[in-house]
Parts: structure tokens; sequence; C-alpha cells
């Protein structure tokens, strides 16, 4: 059940980030937004009394049992990384090469992390679900997506 | 009765009834979409009702946000992704009993509870309506600080982890609720100076990142041929045993969230949170939480469904919207020209009982859509997990991005999603911050009108009769755990 130096190491190294959060956070609360008193209690306030939970409880963990439904090894973190990367380089394209065009290449990724391998069926069915979201977001549902400059 | 018979006569017109059906088919259906919630929607579809009066307007919104809470459950019992936000609690125990095969019987048992708790809340607010409006007028800051802190204590028991990691949740998700402009002074609160930040840290992008990218990336991560998805969905009926199991999870998330709804800020989500909290402290074996219990999976079904309903009660007698659904539905009203509030009844009836009427005849469509068509829904299982988890990030992105047209949202999701990766492995529940992340702003609000109000007199949220009955509530929900201690040892 328990686990090994290096994990619990992980767990305090967890627990040791989220009390800086709470400490930063309370440092921002008392000295920039200001605490104020009880009769007219600061933008700091309540920010600051959070803190003090966050940080005793975060503290005071060092996180008991790590769950065993995971089982990583360095090429399920590219995989994951990689799917993170892919929603992120989309979303930061999606206005520079518009919805299908950002769509297409997403799914492309996203099909072969995935674990699709024929190169044909991925890019077949990133070009079906590009024009079918396209279809079902903007002409269905009326929402305003992005388009390309070149009019894609 | 009679008043009601005119609304039946307005809400049967064929113009109507259609847009009642437009609404409830597309409620259920934006509740089925991961990442496509009901405020982004009605948001969405806010324009095209301005072609439409008034009356046709609101059946239309009101369908879409009932019927998104009978659609947002199946998603998360089929793929562990809840449709929308009220729906996440429904993933805890909807989707351990699909991982045992019972899917259908579980969307079964949602379908009917939540019919039964619509139809309770519409015929409480046809009938008590102006009666319970009243007794929530009575309320102050206060007696609002004390409700919302009994359902952050509470929700410290939904928490599958242990109490110290949601306590940490929580903590954090009050933090990230916080961010933005003070709401008193307009100070600027870990914002960073980015512009974006000002008006908080956007909700959905939050949870749709910890409940859907997560397991999406998770999964992908573990490899897993068959995704999330059961072997098998199971008979659709429920056993004799599961009825008894329900039925009285059914009746008291009905009771609880019709009244959670009737209050400001509380709303379906928070109406499911303690609703579920609620069954696990009254279960015989609380053991079952978290690993298919039948109380669990009805209770906040039924009381999401209530809330929705009990929401209405505000908006139509009072004219506060109680969440950001209804402030839809009210801007929507202004729009129109129609002020909602306590003239609202002697000035437009039609719209008042109309809406109330539209409400009986949505919640029986919605039965017959959701029953017969869970075998479509259930189709969806069948898609190869490779297909289906990049169909669902695409469906997350674009409404992430839709909320605000910003793809800083999607930034947010994904590192949202990163974030609860690092929580899953580490054993900690998301819940509580999600919650917290809501109630925050409310909370902080309600404490600090109540301080300026009283000049810094704390005694203000505990002397007044309902507040005081709210803090003995909230002492018992701290103690229990020690009481229940005690008791033990002294049987042992």
């Amino acid at each position: 059940m328990e686990s090994s130096p290096n994990k619990s190491l992980r767990r305090n190294w967890l627990a040791a980030a989220l009390c800086l959060i709470g400490l930063l956070a309370a440092f921002e609360s008392i000295w920039l937004l200001g605490v104020g008193g009880a009769r007219n209690p600061g933008p700091g306030f309540m920010p600051l009394l959070t803190c003090v939970f966050l940080v005793c409880s975060s503290g005071c963990i060092f996180v008991g049992t790590r769950t065993n439904a995971f089982r990583w090894n360095s090429r399920s973190v590219i995989k994951g990384g990689g799917i993170a990367a892919a929603i992120l380089g989309a979303g930061a394209g999606l206005e520079a090469v518009g919805f299908r065009v950002a769509t297409f290449l997403l799914m492309c990724l996203l099909l072969r992390l995935f674990g699709f391998r024929n190169w044909f069926a991925i890019l077949g069915l990133s070009f079906v679900i590009a024009l079918g979201t396209d279809l079902l977001f903007s002409s269905v549902l009326g929402l305003i997506l992005p388009r390309s400059p070149w009019g894609i | 009765m009679e008043n009601l018979i005119f609304g039946f006569q307005v809400a049967l017109e064929l113009r109507n009834l259609l847009y009642c059906f437009i609404g409830v088919f597309l409620g259920t259906l934006v509740g089925i979409l991961p990442g496509l919630g009901p405020a982004a929607t009605i948001a969405i579809l806010l324009p095209t009702t301005f072609v439409l009066g008034p009356v046709q307007a609101i059946i239309m919104l009101a369908g879409i946000y009932y019927g998104a809470m009978y659609g947002g459950s199946t998603t998360s019992i089929l793929v562990n992704l809840p449709g929308e936000a009220s729906s996440v609690v429904t993933c805890f125990e909807g989707y351990q009993l699909a991982k045992k095969g019972r899917a259908g019987a579980a969307l079964f048992i949602v379908a009917i509870g939540s019919f039964i708790a619509g139809t309770f809340a519409i015929i409480v607010l046809s009938i008590l309506g102006p009666v319970l409006s009243s007794l929530v007028l009575t309320f102050g800051p206060g007696e609002y600080f004390a409700l919302m802190f009994l359902g952050l204590t509470l929700v410290l028991y939904l928490s599958t982890a242990s109490r110290a990691k949601a306590v940490v949740m929580a903590s954090l998700g009050f933090l990230l609720g916080m961010i933005g402009l003070d709401p008193v002074t307009g100070v600027q609160r870990f914002t960073f100076g980015k512009v974006t930040l000002l008006e908080g840290l956007a909700f959905v992008p939050v949870a749709m990142g910890l409940f859907g990218i997560s397991e999406v990336i998770a999964n992908a991560m573990e490899e897993k041929k068959s995704g999330v998805y059961v072997e098998r969905i199971g008979r659709l009926m429920p056993s004799r045993s599961d009825w008894v199991k329900a039925r009285w999870p059914i009746a008291r998330g009905s009771l609880l969230g019709f009244f959670i709804g009737l209050l400001p800020g509380g709303g379906a989500v928070v109406a499911s949170f303690l609703s579920y909290a609620l069954e696990k402290r009254v279960a015989r074996d609380p053991s079952e939480f978290g690993h298919g219990s039948i109380a669990g999976l009805a209770a906040p079904e039924s009381a999401n469904n209530s809330a929705a309903i009990g929401a209405f009660v505000p908006m139509l007698t009072m004219g506060i919207p109680s969440n950001a659904v209804i402030a839809l539905m009210l801007a929507a009203l202004l729009i129109h020209g129609v002020t909602p509030g306590p003239m609202l009844v002697d000035q437009h009836p039609d719209l008042f009982w109309g809406v109330i009427a539209s409400m009986y005849i949505g919640n029986g469509i919605l039965l017959i859509l959701n029953l017969p068509l869970i075998w479509v829904f259930v189709q969806v299982i069948r898609i190869p997990y490779r297909l289906l988890g990049p169909l669902i990030v695409l469906f997350c992105v674009v409404g992430a991005y839709s909320l605000n047209n910003n793809p800083y949202d999607i930034a947010i999701m994904v590192a949202a999603g990163l974030a609860g990766i690092v929580f899953r492995v580490y054993g900690f529940d998301p819940a509580p911050l999600v919650l917290s992340m809501v109630i925050a702003p409310m909370m902080e609000m309600a404490f600090r009108q109540g301080l300026i109000a009283s000049r810094g007199n704390l005694w203000t949220f505990f002397f007044r009769p309902t507040a005081a009955l709210i803090w003995v509530a909230i002492a018992a929900v701290i103690a229990s755990p020690f009481l229940h201690m005690v008791f033990q040892k002294r049987r042992q």
C-alpha cells in the first residue's frame, strides 16, 4: 500500500508546493492587498483566512497513499504531454488558422496519439470530424467560430 | 387552480408547445455534450429568442435548463464525464454502476428520479411559490454566510479521499474563486496584472479540465484499449431492490433540491452535492458510496432537477436570479420589456402561469425522450475510445472557447487538466475544489456585507434565528465524527 522513498519524496514535493502557494498568497493578502479590520475587512481578509487553511492542511498532510491505478512509463508521459501540447497548440492557433484547419490538425495529432496507426484513416477521419463539428457548432448551434484569413 | 388551467391553455398553444419541445430536446442534447452546459447554450441562443414573444422565449430557455439536468447524467454515467456541473456528483456512483455492467439500470433510475423530482418541484412551485419566496426574503447576509459555510462543511464529507486532503482542495478552490476584482473595493487580487483575470478565473474551463481533460489524458497515458467505457450495459429495468433503495433518496433529494434551488446562489450544483452528502450521512452502509450506490445516484439527480425548477421562484416572484442560467433568462425577459418581480403575476399572467404549465408538459416530454432514447445514447459507449477520446477533447476545446471566444480559456482548461492528473495520482478529490470555487465569491460577499452592515459585529452571523439554526447544524456536522468515535468506544 505505502510506497517507495521516491514516491514519498514526490508527495512531499506536492505538499510543499501547495504550502508555498498558500504562503505566497498569504504574502500578497497581507502586504499587497491589505487585511483591514473587523469593522471593515479589506480585500486580503478572506484570502488570508483561506491561506491559513491551505498552509496548515497541506503542511500537515504529506499525503497519505498514492493510488495504484496509474502505471506510467516515459512513453505514456510523453503521450499525455503530447495531448496537452496538442490542445494548447490548437487553442493558440485557433484564431490564426481558423476552426476547421485547427480542428483538422488537432484531430490528426490526437487520433495518432490515441492509437490510430493508419495515416489514411487518420487524415480521412480528421477531415470528416473537422467538417462535421463545424457544421454542428456553426450551423446548427449558431456558435461563432473563427475562420482562417484565407476563408476556410 | 383557475390560474393553472389558464397556464395550460397558454402552454398547449401549438407554437408554445413546439418551443417547449425544442427547448427540452436541445437541453437534453446540451446536457449530453460534455463542455456545452446550459449557461453557454442559453447565452448562445439568447439572440435567437429576440424574434419570439416573451412567453415562447422563456418556455424554450427554461426547457433547455431543466432538460440539461436530465441529459447531463447520461455522459456522467456512461463516460464519467459530467455533461454539466450539476452532474459531477452523478459520476461518483453512476460510473461505478456502469463499470459493473449496470449502466442501463442507472440511467433508468436517474430518468424516473428526475421526472418525480421535477414534477414535485413544479407542483410546489405552482402552489407554494409565493409563500416560500417570502420566507427566503427574510434571509440576510448572516443566513447566507452560515448556509454556504454549511455547504462547505458538508463538502468535506463528500470527498472520497481523506478529510485533510479535502480541506486542502477546498482551500485551493476558495483561493481560485477569489481571483479577480475585490467585490467591495475593486482592488485586483492574484491577477498578476492580467486583464483576462479581472473577472475571475472562469469556473467552467477549470471544471472541464479537472473532470474531462484529466480523465481523457489519464486514460490515454494508461493506454486503455477499450477506454473508460463499460463492457456491458446490463438490463434497462432496475431490480426491485434498486427501487427500494432509490425511493427515499429520491424523496429527500426532491425536497432538499427544491429548498436549495430557492436560495440565491444555491442552484442545481450545490443541491446535488448537498444531497449526496446527506445520503452518505444517513446511509446504513456508507461504504457503498463511491462503489456504485443507488442512493448516491438517485438523490443528487433528483435534487438537481428539483433545484432547477425551484430556482425559478426567486426570479418569477422577486426578480432575483439565483444562478447564471436564471440570470440569462432574466436578461431575456428584460430585453422583451418584461420586468420580473412581485407584479409579474398580475401584469403578465400568461407568462407566469404559461411557463409553469409548460414545465409540467416539458417534464413529461423529457421522460418520453429520455427513456426510449437511452438505447440511442448507449450506442455512444460502443465507439472505440481511440475515436471518442479525441472527440471529447474537441467538444471540451469548443466548449471552453465558446464561453468568451477566448483561447485563453482553453489554456486554463489544459492547466486544470494537468493539475487534475497530479491530484488523481496523489489521491486528491477535485470535487471540493470545484464547489468551493463556486461558493467563494458568494460567501465572501455575504461575509463582508454582514460585517459592514453590522459595523464589524461578528455576532450578526449567529444571533438571527435561522442563522443560529444553521450554525447548530454546522456544529453537529463538525462534531459528528467525534461523537461517533465516543459512541463506538462506549459500545466496545
